[in-house]
C-alpha cells in the first residue's frame, strides 16, 4: 500500500529536481549573458583605448602648433606675467562690469509695477527677472551714458 | 528503541528480513534478535535519510544564498575576477606623461596567417595578396606557401580592417588570422629616445621599453613618467631651430627639476620614427643626451668654483692671478680672450678664463677634485631609467695637467644628463639626487639625497651664475620676465689624439629662476657653424644661450613660475 508520506516524499524530489534543474540552466543562461557582456565591455574598452590613443594623436604638439597658426592667428605662447598670484590681479574697471548686472542695480528703469501682477511684483524687485532686449538695450545705453559722464 | 518499533511492511528490506525468519523458523530468541536487526536497518536507512536530505539542503540553501542574497550584495567575486583581471593580464602597459598624455600603448590587430597544406588555390591567394599589399614579396611568399610541410606561415602583420576584410574576402580557407597586440606611440619622434621602442612581439628594445621590458610585460599598471609632452615640444622646438640655424648635424637639451631631479624633457635630435627603427640612420638612433659623451668645455668650470667654494681653497671676494701662460711641464694653458694681471672670482667664471679655473683647481688638488666630481656621479654610468647610458671616459693618471685641463671641461668625458644632473646639486642647496625618469609622488617626501656642497657654497654659485648672464658670456641667455642664471661652454671636440678646432660643442647650462632655482636646462649644440650676426663665432654663448632663453620664456609660464620683479636681466 503505498503511504502518504511516500507520494510527499516523491513530490519533494520531484519539486527538487525540477528546481535544480531550472537552477541549473538560469545559470547557465545567466553565465552566458554574464560572458558576452564581458566580451562586450573587452571590445568597448578596447574601442576606448583606440580612440584615446586616436586622440593622443590628433593632440600632438606640433600638429597643434601648425593648426593654431593656420587658424588662430593671434594665438601666441603664455609669457612672462601670465602666472600671477590672485592677490596681484588688477580689480576689473567700474566700465568692465557685465551688463546684467545693471539690470539688478535699477530695476525700476526698466520695469513698472504695472506690468507685473501683485505678489510677482514684490518679488521681482531687486531680483533676476526675464527682460526684453528692448529694455536691456535701453538700460545698457543708460549705464554707459552714467559711466560715460563720470569719465 | 523502544520508541520507534516499525511494522514488518514498512520496508521492502523490513519486509524481506521478515519473510526469511519466517522461513527459517526461528524461536522467540531469534525472532527479538531479528526485530532488533530490523530496528537497526530501518535507523541506518532513516540516518542515511537525514545524511541525503541535509546535503541537499546545504546545496539548496547555498543556491538561494548565491542566487539571492549575494547578487543582491553585489557582483559576484568571480564577475568582478573576470572583469578586472586576465583581459588585461598580458597586455603590455601603457607608459604615460606625468599628466597622463599616452606614449605608448598596445591595441590588438589581426595578423594574417595560412597553413599551406590547407591552401586550394595558390596561384589565385598570391594574387589575391600581391593586389592588397603590393609591397609584398610574392615569389618570396609563394616558396614559404609551397612548402606543404609547413603548417603556419606568416603571411602579413599588423593588418588595418580594410586589409583584414580584403583577405577575408579572398575566401581562402588556406588563409586565417590571430589577434595580436602591436605597440603605438602617437607622439611619434618627439618622445622616440626617450620611450624607446619594441620589436614586433612586443619586446622592449630601446629607452625606458628595453628599462623596464619585464615589469611592463606583467601588464600591471601604467608607467608614469617625469617628461611633460608639452615642455617636450617646446623644448625640441628649440633646439631644432638652433641646429637648423647654426647647420649643425646633431643637438640635445634636458630640463631637470632642481629638487627633485625629475627629467620633465629629455630631447636628442636628430631623431628617430619608433615605427621603424630599423630604416633610421644611426645619427638617428644615438641618444646624445644620456649615452654620447662629450667633454663639454667651460660649463664645468661651475663644478670647480663649487670645489673650490667648499673646500675653502678660494674666497668669493678674492683675486686671482690669470696673466697667461699657465704652464704646466710642457704643456701651456691660454685663455680665449686672454687678460693680464689679477681677476675676481666672479669674473673668472664669467669672461670664462681657463687659467683662473686651472689654478683655482689647483689649490683644490687632483685628489679633492676627483673625489668632488665623483660624488657628483661624473665618474660614473648615469643612474637613468633607459637602456643607453655609457660610462664617464676620463684619464686613468689625474696629475696637475689632467687637474686644470678637467677644471675647465676637457679630458673628461661624460652624458650631458649627468652634468645637468650634477649641476642641478650645485643650485639647489647643495644635495645630490639622481636623475629619474619616473615622476614622483608629489605628496610623497623627497629621497635624501647626498650633499655634495653647503647651502652657502649653493649660494654662492648661484651668485656668481646670475653674474654671468648679467655681465658675462651668458648675456643671450637673459629672458624676458624670469631671472636666470648659468654658464656658456664651448668645447674643441677629440679628434685622433688632438682637438680639432673647427668642430665644436656649444652648450649652456642653467638655472631658473636663479634666486631660487626650481628647474635646471642644459642645451648642447654639435658642431655649429658661424652665421652672419654672430660675429664669425660659434661659441655657447652665441649658439646655446639663445636657445635656452626662449626655451625658459616659453616653458616657465606652462611650469607655473610668476614673472621676477623687476626685469633686472632684461637683455632687450
Amino acid at each position: 500500500m503505498i503511504r502518504v508520506s511516500y507520494i510527499l516524499w516523491l513530490a519533494f524530489f520531484m519539486a527538487l529536481i525540477i528546481a535544480l534543474f531550472q537552477v541549473k540552466y538560469t545559470v547557465q543562461q545567466v553565465g552566458e549573458r554574464r560572458d558576452a557582456t564581458i566580451r562586450q565591455i573587452e571590445e568597448t574598452k578596447e574601442r576606448v583605448r583606440k580612440l584615446e590613443l586616436e586622440w593622443e594623436q590628433l593632440n600632438q604638439p606640433l600638429r597643434l602648433t601648425k593648426l593654431s597658426q593656420d587658424f588662430l592667428p593671434g594665438f601666441k605662447d603664455g609669457e612672462a606675467g601670465a602666472i600671477a598670484p590672485a592677490d596681484q590681479i588688477p580689480v576689473r574697471p567700474e566700465n568692465l562690469r557685465p551688463v546684467a548686472y545693471l539690470t539688478i542695480e535699477e530695476p525700476e528703469q526698466t520695469f513698472t509695477a504695472e506690468a507685473l501682477s501683485g505678489d510677482e511684483s514684490q518679488r521681482a524687485i531687486g531680483s533676476l527677472r526675464p527682460i526684453h532686449a528692448p529694455d536691456l538695450l535701453k538700460a545698457v545705453i543708460a549705464q554707459q551714458s552714467k559711466t560715460f559722464s563720470l569719465e | 528503541m523502544t520508541a520507534y518499533t516499525p511494522s514488518t511492511s514498512s520496508h521492502v528490506l523490513d519486509a524481506n528480513l521478515g519473510q526469511s525468519t519466517e522461513r527459517t523458523g526461528l524461536g522467540a530468541s531469534a525472532a527479538l534478535a531479528a526485530g532488533r536487526g530490523r530496528a537497526i536497518s530501518a535507523f541506518r536507512l532513516w540516518l542515511l535519510g537525514l545524511v541525503f536530505l541535509g546535503l541537499f539542503a546545504g546545496i539548496g540553501a547555498k543556491i538561494v544564498y548565491l542566487a539571492v542574497i549575494a547578487e543582491a550584495r553585489g557582483p559576484l567575486k568571480v564577475i568582478e575576477y573576470t572583469l578586472g583581471g586576465p583581459a588585461d593580464e598580458h597586455r603590455r602597459s601603457r607608459i604615460e606623461d606625468r599628466n597622463g598624455r599616452i606614449l605608448a600603448d598596445n591595441v590588438y590587430r589581426a595578423a594574417a596567417y595560412a597553413n599551406p597544406s590547407k591552401i586550394q588555390d595558390l596561384d589565385g591567394t598570391l594574387n589575391g595578396l600581391a593586389q592588397i599589399f603590393p609591397d609584398m614579396d610574392i615569389e618570396e611568399l609563394r616558396q614559404r606557401l609551397s612548402d606543404r610541410d609547413r603548417s603556419f606561415v606568416y603571411v602579413r602583420r599588423g593588418l588595418t580592417p580594410q586589409q583584414e576584410q580584403a583577405v577575408w574576402n579572398l575566401g581562402e580557407p588556406g588563409l586565417d588570422f590571430l589577434s595580436e597586440q602591436h605597440r603605438v606611440y602617437p607622439k611619434g619622434n618627439l618622445t622616440a629616445h626617450v620611450v624607446g621602442f619594441n620589436d614586433i612581439d612586443t619586446a622592449g628594445l630601446a629607452g625606458v621599453e628595453a628599462y623596464f621590458d619585464k615589469s611592463l610585460q606583467q601588464g600591471v599598471a601604467p608607467l608614469q613618467l617625469s617628461i611633460d609632452v608639452g615642455i617636450q615640444h617646446v623644448v625640441a622646438e628649440e633646439l631644432a631651430a638652433a641646429i637648423e640655424h647654426f647647420e649643425a648635424p646633431a643637438g640635445a637639451a634636458i630640463l631637470l627639476d632642481a629638487h627633485t631631479s625629475e627629467v620633465l624633457s629629455m630631447v636628442s635630435l636628430p631623431d628617430y620614427d619608433p615605427y621603424n627603427p630599423a630604416s633610421q640612420s644611426q645619427a638617428q638612433l644615438r641618444n646624445r643626451a644620456s649615452y654620447e659623451i662629450y667633454e663639454l668645455g667651460s660649463v664645468f668650470k661651475v663644478f670647480t668654483l663649487a670645489a673650490a667654494l667648499e673646500s675653502g681653497a678660494v674666497r668669493l671676494d678674492e683675486e686671482i692671478d690669470v696673466t697667461g701662460p699657465l704652464k704646466i711641464g710642457r704643456h701651456e694653458i691660454n685663455d680665449f680672450h686672454p687678460h693680464f694681471g689679477k681677476m675676481d672670482i666672479k669674473t673668472i667664471i664669467s669672461e670664462s678664463s681657463n687659467i683662473g679655473s686651472g689654478r683655482m683647481a689647483l689649490r683644490v688638488g687632483n685628489r679633492a677634485q676627483k673625489r668632488f666630481l665623483g660624488s657628483l656621479g661624473l665618474l660614473s654610468s648615469a643612474e637613468i631609467e633607459v637602456q643607453e647610458v655609457s660610462v664617464p671616459r676620463y684619464p686613468g693618471t689625474w696629475k696637475k695637467i689632467q687637474t686644470v685641463t678637467i677644471s675647465y671641461g676637457h679630458g673628461l668625458a661624460t652624458s650631458p644628463l649627468q652634468v645637468v644632473n650634477a649641476f642641478a646639486a650645485m643650485v639647489n642647496g647643495g644635495i645630490y639626487r639622481p636623475a629619474t625618469l619616473i615622476k614622483r609622488d608629489p605628496s610623497a617626501p623627497l629621497l635624501d639625497g647626498t650633499r655634495v656642497i653647503s647651502t652657502r657654497t649653493s649660494q654662492q654659485v648661484r651668485e656668481v651664475l646670475d653674474y654671468v648672464v648679467r655681465e658675462g658670456t651668458g648675456g643671450k641667455a637673459g629672458a624676458k620676465g624670469y631671472r636666470v642664471g648659468g654658464k656658456t661652454g664651448t668645447a674643441d671636440k677629440p679628434s685622433s689624439g688632438s682637438y680639432n678646432e673647427d668642430a665644436r660643442i656649444a652648450s649652456f647650462l642653467g638655472a631658473f629662476p636663479i634666486d631660487d632655482p626650481q628647474y635646471v636646462l642644459l642645451v648642447m649644440v654639435d658642431e655649429p657653424l658661424p652665421q652672419d650676426g654672430t660675429a664669425g663665432y660659434a661659441t655657447g654663448g652665441w649658439v646655446a644661450a639663445p636657445a635656452f632663453k626662449r626655451i625658459v620664456e616659453r616653458t616657465a609660464p606652462m611650469l607655473g613660475l610668476q614673472k621676477a620683479l623687476p626685469d633686472p636681466q632684461e637683455s632687450d
